[in-house]
């Protein structure tokens, strides 16, 4: 059965204009809104996630035909991305129900959906200025999520975190617009399928402009190095949930982003690898970078940052390899950093629920006999981020290292190494940490949300690792589509 | 280029180097702040160059003003003009976003300043509920 793929913009949008409305009348009914809002939009993506193996669902707005109207073009890519996201977003808000909402539930549940939504609007839309407007609503949510406080911070590490990316990611945002300006004044078109079918016309130093200005947005967003400074700043001052999102969500969105504009207009216009070889260093970069400064980090919310920032440099590096391995490790990759990385979010800030500001690597020591089952859940999630069997990431590696090593890039498949050695490194004085018990060990319950959610995470950590195969035919159509622009071509040209 | 393109490109590449200079330059978050609005400018005056066309009216068609009397084919393109109007809707709201951040930053730090922010101490002292 398949759902019109707008309704993925419509309910959330509706929801949120009711919350307000809502809460003048009642807030304990207006807090439940977004929550219905993301199942709204899990029930449609549900819907229609099996007609993506056949290709991308489509879908027109206001009666126009592209490329006069906007039109919304799910690919398989896109879908996965948006499934993911949104999987993100309820694991985050059924994390808290019963718990504590923290200062400003409401708003905060709000804008994570709008987060969600805006991330989503991006990964699906077949219009460059509408994924611009998505980008911006992906950003102020954003931003009003830096700004809440954890329970116990009273620094204001979260307005530093909020100040520093309101600013930096408004000019992301606006480079990006100028990159669209360009190439629309280049092609004449805003519509990203009628654009790709148009670079041959295009001149090589305004594509070139274009993909620098895009490169530095969607690389601000997609926390890329050296464009990555803020996001270091939001990680140590915000909610968990608002760490899980910027990782998984709003940062997928901007790799998202700029790989389908390298991949499918800018890098086509410029002839050669010049394109392929920017994203591929720069991704090496990144991931050495992350991965280097999480081994440094003492505050655990700065090091899971940190690392988040080292797997967007992965993801980078693997989609630009050029080759199917490299577009599989890329996707199984993205899909174990979404499993992994909000169960260790959660489950580390109960661990360190007790200390204001930063939260220490001794948070957890003695984990395993204070919070048992937190501290199973944790560990499995460390074991599936570095890329243990039977996870997704595993996986990941493995095609990834097959990619780099069948292109004949050693010095990447050097870099890969050395990476994942210091990954192992840090993530491994966390598992020290939480078997380490001590006397004083006091006992620290997880609450049953989160319990139950770690508990969802995990079941599909192993799920997917033991068994890949049902991924198998759309991450072949995914190679397609990135690999193939003319593939893109069709299905955005409705 | 022609003389109407040398002013335009001319004056968008300063008004980006301000506003770049600005943000990366300022540690005072309003300057910063003042600097991504400079940004904002030069993008929206690039979108209104882009479909800019020598000679043409506004896109304006019909009407009695003696703008927009001319007749389709004698306007400059008017998708740019549209997409300019968005943004700037977008950038008030990401400025007067990034003011209330600014605000909220003051507030709990006694300073607009970025660099002077001190963390502190690591707090490993439990917060006693």
């Amino acid at each position: 059965m398949t759902v019109d793929p707008v309704l993925l913009i419509v309910i959330p949008l509706a929801a949120a204009f009711l919350v307000p409305l809502t809460s003048l009348f009642s807030k304990a009914i207006a807090r439940w809104i977004p929550l219905l809002g993301l199942l709204g939009m899990a029930l449609v993506i549900g819907l229609d996630f099996g007609d993506l193996y056949d290709g991308a669902v489509t879908s027109t707005t206001g009666g126009f035909d592209p490329p006069w109207g906007i039109s919304i073009v799910m690919t398989p890519f896109g879908g996965l991305l948006a499934a993911g996201m949104i999987g993100v977003a309820l694991y985050v808000l059924l994390s808290g129900v019963g718990g504590r909402d923290g200062k400003n539930g409401v708003v905060y549940s709000t804008m994570v959906m709008m987060a969600t939504t805006g991330g989503v609007g991006m990964v699906i839309t077949g219009d460059l200025f509408n994924m611009f407007v998505f980008l911006e609503i992906t950003s102020i949510a954003g931003v009003v999520l830096a700004a809440m406080p954890r329970d116990n911070d009273r620094k204001g590490l979260n307005w530093r975190g909020a100040a520093v990316y309101a600013v930096v990611g408004g000019v992301a945002s606006f480079l990006v617009l100028a990159g669209i300006g360009l190439l629309y004044g280049a092609t004449s078109t805003l519509n990203i399928a009628q654009m790709a079918s148009r670079v041959g016309d295009m001149d090589a130093f305004v594509a070139g402009t274009a993909f620098l200005l895009m490169l530095i947005g969607f690389g601000i967003e997609a926390e890329l190095f050296p464009l990555n400074g803020w996001a270091v700043e939001v990680y140590r001052g915000s909610r968990w949930g608002t760490s899980s999102i910027f990782s998984t969500v709003i940062g997928k969105a901007g790799l998202f982003a700029l790989l389908r504009m390298s991949f499918i207009v800018i890098g086509p216009a410029i002839k050669g690898d010049f394109v392929m070889d920017i994203l591929l260093w720069g991704g090496a970069a990144t991931y050495l970078f992350g991965e280097a400064a999480a081994f440094t980090s003492r505050d655990m919310y700065r090091m899971l940052g940190y690392s988040s920032i080292g797997v967007f440099g992965l993801l980078t590096a693997s989609f630009s390899i050029g080759t199917g391995d490299g577009v599989r490790a890329g996707v199984l990759l993205i899909i174990g950093h979404m499993l992994a990385k909000p169960l260790l979010f959660s489950m580390m800030a109960h661990a360190g629920r007790r200390y204001s500001g930063d939260v220490p690597l001794k948070a957890l020591r003695g984990m395993i006999r204070s919070s048992p089952a937190g501290a199973l859940m944790m560990t499995v999630g460390i074991l599936a981020l570095i890329g243990m069997p039977p996870s997704p990431t595993f996986w990941g590696k493995y095609f990834l290292f097959s990619g780099a090593g069948s292109s004949e890039q050693w010095v990447l498949v050097g870099i890969l190494v050395v990476g994942t050695v210091i990954e192992a490194g840090y993530l491994g004085r966390l598992i020290f940490n939480i078997f380490d018990v001590r006397k004083d060990t006091r006992e620290n319950g997880l609450p049953l949300a989160r319990g139950i959610m770690g508990a969802v995470a995990v079941f599909m950590i192993f799920l997917i690792g033991v068994m890949p195969g049902p991924l198998h035919d759309i991450i072949e159509l995914v190679i397609r589509e990135l690999l193939q622009p003319l593939t893109y071509i069709r299905w955005g040209v409705i | 280029m022609n003389g109407h393109e040398l002013v335009f490109y001319g004056g968008i590449m300063a008004l980006l180097a301000v506003g770049i200079w600005a943000v990366l330059s300022r540690r005072n978050l309003i300057k910063a702040i003042m600097g991504l609005a400079i940004i904002e400018t030069a993008v929206n005056l690039l979108l209104v160059a882009v479909g800019y066309v020598s000679g043409r009216s506004a896109p304006i068609v019909g009407g009695d003003t003696g703008i927009g009397s001319s007749p389709v084919g004698g306007v400059v393109d008017p998708v740019p003009q549209a997409l300019v109007l968005t943004a700037i809707v977008i950038s008030l709201a990401t400025t007067a976003l990034a003011l209330v951040a600014a605000i909220g930053y003051y507030k709990h730090t006694g300073t607009l300043d970025l660099k002077s922010f001190s963390y502190g101490r690591t707090d490993e002292k439990e917060v006693r509920k």
